[in-house]
């Protein structure tokens, strides 16, 4: 059975809907600047999505429950995804979302106030699993039965992705809505401060002189559908999800391998997967999060991969920061746009070839015919994914 | 077929790599009983490893050991709530240490996957690794991620669920009135694989996980799996009405309820499952001060949060 | 010139900075008797004395492994010493015996003057120089100084030292002597010996706080060599995680930030490395 790729949205620093992201990425105007967030003291580069909690809340109509930052986003980004879809007898419709904090932007309020010794507010903390996340955009769009969250830390939305294009292939669902969301937090920010990999200026992927990743928020979902939904809801594919792998590093907890072994073997095994040639393979949307030894083991990984007949490939976390969980989702967005409008997307801020890998990212955006398209998000814990999607 | 090669499990009840266990069961919940980690993990790793992790890591090594495998095809993790020890200090710190620089190790142990991977480092595992948290759900959607896995291949899979107290979770238990039994820990590994081999302890025939709680549910899912009553029930029995009603449906069955045995956490289904499967391993077994003769099928019913229904339903591997 | 010295530090001795004993119990009675053994010296009367004059007797002692003595003529070593507590602890065990067992002690009487401990050395040693015995608030560099310049019309050679038993053994002793080119009273002396006692304590509290940072739960500060590499197989076996959380130590400990983890490298190589750049940082 395949797998179509038949809706998607997104909303990022760049856009809050897919044609806003997609002139941005054609105008090169990245969504990352200088900026005073509320939930971190230090002022720092990021890239938050231009909608307060109340504006996306009157946008989409929710409910006044308690809703995480985490879920409006996704709700966002659901309801451009779901666009016209109506929920019809005899098409199995579930929902798999993805998160690395869940409602961290809400509980982050709620512990200074228990920690300050005030009386706090329980509905803050009532977001907080990730599980909620998920059951609150998918509630949003009646959709019941299978609603399950996968949180891999970077890598979530492409193993959401990843998951729902196996139980599509199995006949375990009919139509999947399947993505991820984060919002920037205090914790996050301050984690990858911690690790000393958050960059301090612009970040830079492949570029030699890179120094770390910013971090952004946002939200993607797709619609992913079999034949016999396809035939129910009328739906025009866009594209075909064609191959995937998930391949655990276990090199080190945060860091990449040198060799990138698991990201070899995600690459390879998902290409495997699709049945796509080598040469088919038009532009790769790399993980490229702009640190030292990500971007080092990728483009390791890539030459293990292609030899020295490397696809175009660029990192678009330029213009989006980098946005965790939901990071998978919104490449694979960028990956479906290249393939409906045949066009190569270009990364931002590089100067200076890597002298270890001497690779040259995609730096403009231009037509080109463009097959298939290979999408790397790698996390935490060595945890990384690969997902190819094919042109129709 | 899914066959259950080894389970290892660690709880408030003695039930680590304890065969026959459920003859033994504790009606007071005690602290948590927990082996000799240095057996089981590398001493350079656990020194950064929090409680949830230490639990998964000795599971997971102890349940593929007891399945003579070497290394797991799939490593899959459900956790309700993930890392709560290193993500309350990293937290905590973030709040409280104002200007200064933070200790990264508990941030990077705080993300869910941080289970997953830590057993794919001490195994040295470098295929799928994938953690689903989906609270009360967690666990029936790793195993269903599981089987989907054998059908797609065949192998030995990895599959269990951890979760952990911390202190700060019980003010917030007590507000939304989840304080009826202990919050506790547990954490537990399952060898699944789509052969049968010497090790086998039970079959693993189905697995749902749904957004409903409608009483239809488990009659449907009986139904697909032929089954028109099972010869026992592990059920979290949190509530009094549910426990009636479910007694009510099915009067000819052993009913146990399992949240007064493990205490209250996301994933305490596992906690059922490792019992259901030393139950159907014993001739005969006392639980709760009731005899219950030789069965061949047990079904987990987990509706431990209203509206969300896990259903699992395990056979005596010579039935 | 400080030709030798000793410092006792709770449960160790170092003898011109090299471990000379160390005790596997940490407690001042336990170690001294150990020690007493460990330097083979008969001298019955050394289980009567109090513990300042037994800490004082056998540092002397130590110095003599070292010092050839015999070329001083018997009044031509001084002693001087000091401490922060007198020889209070032999005071109330003194108290005690008179108010609580209503039978004062003459055993203990003896010991409850604090340049007792001058006496005992000299009657060892049959020596008959100066002597003197000081409380004062803190260890002061100056001081000794001051007290060598004072000494060294009337005298050959410098015991003197810091006997400091409260609330853990923390003494030391040196030996100065004349050369032909300088007096046992130059500054550079007991300034040397204060820093490498600062350096070595700097390291002790490092250890510890590593051990605590990384939570190196099976190690004890004792385990962890100062020149042993921290990270890779052969030491330690840290590991990257380690660097930066090392570099929090720093900044917590002595507000020392490191921006680059790089820089960290060389810094982390050992406890000296760390202890070097923190000194030289600190400055």
């Amino acid at each position: 059975m395949s797998v179509f790729v038949t809706g998607m949205g997104i909303i990022s620093a760049i856009g809050n809907n897919v044609a806003e992201n997609l002139s941005s990425l054609q105008e090169r105007k990245s969504g990352i600047r200088k900026t005073k967030l509320t939930c971190h003291p230090q002022e720092i580069f990021a890239a938050p999505v231009n909608l307060s909690d109340d504006d996306l809340r009157n946008r989409f109509q929710v409910s006044n429950t308690p809703h995480s930052r985490t879920s409006l986003l996704g709700i966002a980004a659901v309801a451009e995804a779901w666009g016209h879809n109506k929920h019809l007898p005899g098409v199995r419709t579930a929902f798999i979302g993805s998160t690395s904090v869940g409602g961290m932007d809400k509980t982050e309020k709620y512990y200074r106030q228990v920690l300050e010794g005030n009386s706090a507010d329980f509905s803050l903390v009532q977001t907080h699993d990730s599980g909620n996340t998920s059951e609150k955009i998918a509630h949003h769009f009646g959709i019941k039965g299978y609603i399950n969250t996968l949180s891999t830390a970077c890598s979530s939305a492409a193993n959401a992705l990843m998951l729902a294009a196996r139980m599509l292939e199995h006949d375990h669902a009919d139509r999947i809505v399947a993505g991820g969301s984060d919002p920037l937090t205090g914790f996050t920010i301050s984690g990858f401060q911690s690790l000393m990999i958050y960059d301090e200026d612009w970040c830079k992927p492949f570029d030699e002189n890179r120094n770390g990743l910013n971090l952004g928020e946002g939200a993607a979902y797709l619609v992913l559908e079999n034949e016999k939904s396809i035939s129910a809801t009328g739906n025009k594919p866009l594209c075909l999800l064609k191959g995937w792998s998930n391949a655990a590093d276990a090199y080190h907890q945060t860091a990449s391998s040198p060799e990138g072994k698991g990201a070899t073997l995600a690459m390879k095994n998902a290409i495997e997967k699709s049945g796509v040639a080598l040469s088919d393979i038009s532009y790769i949307n790399a993980h490229g999060t702009g640190t030292k030894n990500n971007d080092l083991s990728e483009s390791t990984a890539l030459q293990n991969i292609f030899g020295k007949n490397i696809p175009p490939f660029s990192s678009t976390k330029a213009f989006t920061g980098h946005t965790l969980a939901a990071a998978g989702a919104i490449e694979a967005v960028y990956s479906v746009l290249s393939i409906v409008h045949q066009v190569l997307l270009p990364g931002l801020n590089y100067k200076t070839i890597m002298s270890e890998t001497r690779l040259t990212p995609v730096t403009e955006y231009k037509h080109c015919d463009v097959n298939a398209v290979l999408s790397n998000s790698f996390g935490f814990g060595g945890n990384n994914t690969s997902l190819i999607f094919k042109k129709i | 077929m899914y066959y259950i090669q080894s389970s290892a499990y660690i709880s408030h009840q003695d039930t680590f790599r304890k065969k026959g266990f459920s003859k033994n069961l504790s009606e007071n919940i005690s602290t948590l009983i927990k082996p000799d980690y240095k057996e089981f993990i590398n001493p350079s790793l656990i020194r950064r490893m929090s409680e949830v992790l230490r639990m998964s890591v000795a599971c997971g090594s102890a349940a593929l050991k007891d399945a003579g495998v070497i290394t797991a095809d799939a490593i899959i993790a459900g956790t309700g709530l993930g890392c709560l020890m290193d993500t309350e200090k990293f937290l905590n710190n973030v709040i409280t240490i104002q200007g200064g620089m933070l200790p990264p190790t508990s941030f990077i142990q705080s993300t869910h996957n941080t289970i997953a991977g830590q057993l794919s480092l001490a195994l040295s595992c470098h295929s799928y690794n994938m953690t689903h948290t989906q609270n009360s759900l967690s666990f029936e959607y790793a195993l269903s991620d599981a089987m989907l896995m054998l059908d797609e291949q065949s192998g030995n899979i990895l599959a269990g669920a951890a979760d952990e107290y911390i202190d700060p979770l019980q003010p917030v238990a007590n507000h939304f009135g989840l304080n009826r039994f202990p919050l506790t820990s547990g954490a537990g590994f399952f060898v699944l694989s789509d052969k049968v081999s010497a090790h086998t302890q039970a079959v693993l025939a189905d697995v749902l996980a749904i957004n409903d709680s409608d009483e239809n549910v488990c009659k449907d899912f009986l139904q697909r799996n032929q089954l028109s009553v099972p010869d026992l029930i592990l059920t979290d029995g949190y509530r009094d009405d549910n426990l009636r009603q479910l007694r009510q449906n099915f009067s000819e069955t052993p009913v146990i309820p399992y949240t007064p045995l493990c205490g209250t956490y996301a994933t305490s289904s596992a906690f059922a499952m490792h019992l259901a499967i030393d139950i159907l391993q014993e001739k005969t077994t006392h639980v709760s001060g009731s005899e219950i003769k030789q069965h061949r099928t047990a079904l987990v019913i987990n509706q431990l949060l209203p509206g969300h229904t896990g259903l699992i339903l395990i056979k005596n591997h010579e039935a | 010139m400080m030709t030798t010295w000793c410092r006792w530090k709770s449960d160790k001795v170092l003898l011109n900075g090299e471990l000379f004993f160390q005790c596997d119990k940490n407690n001042m009675e336990d170690m001294a008797l150990q020690l007493y053994r460990f330097l083979k010296i008969d001298y019955p009367k050394f289980h009567k004395m109090d513990s300042l004059s037994k800490t004082g007797f056998l540092l002397t002692e130590i110095i003599k492994t070292r010092v050839d003595i015999s070329r001083y003529a018997d009044d031509e070593i001084a002693l001087v010493f000091a401490n922060n507590h007198s020889c209070s602890e032999t005071d109330v065990k003194f108290e005690h015996s008179y108010l609580e067992d209503k039978t004062p002690s003459p055993a203990l009487f003896v010991y409850t003057l604090p340049n007792i401990v001058t006496g005992e050395i000299s009657i060892r040693n049959k020596w008959y120089g100066e002597s003197s015995v000081y409380i004062l608030p803190a260890f002061d560099a100056g001081f000794f100084e001051n007290q060598a310049e004072i000494l060294q019309a009337h005298t050959k050679a410098l015991m003197a030292g810091w006997l400091q038993l409260i609330p853990e053994t923390d003494a030391f002793i040196y030996f100065a002597e004349k050369t032909a080119e300088e007096s046992f009273s130059t500054k550079k002396n007991i300034t040397s010996i204060s820093f490498i006692i600062k350096m070595e304590n700097l390291k002790e509290e490092l250890k510890k706080q590593i051990i605590e940072q990384l939570n190196l739960e099976d190690k004890k500060p004792s385990d962890i060599a100062d020149d042993a590499p921290l990270f890779g197989d052969n030491g330690i076996g840290l590991d990257s995680i380690d660097a930066l959380e090392l570099i929090v130590l720093l900044d917590k400990h002595y507000h020392i930030k490191l921006s680059n983890p790089e820089e960290g490298k060389k810094v982390f190589q050992s406890i000296n490395s760390m202890a070097d750049y923190i000194n030289q940082t600190k400055k």
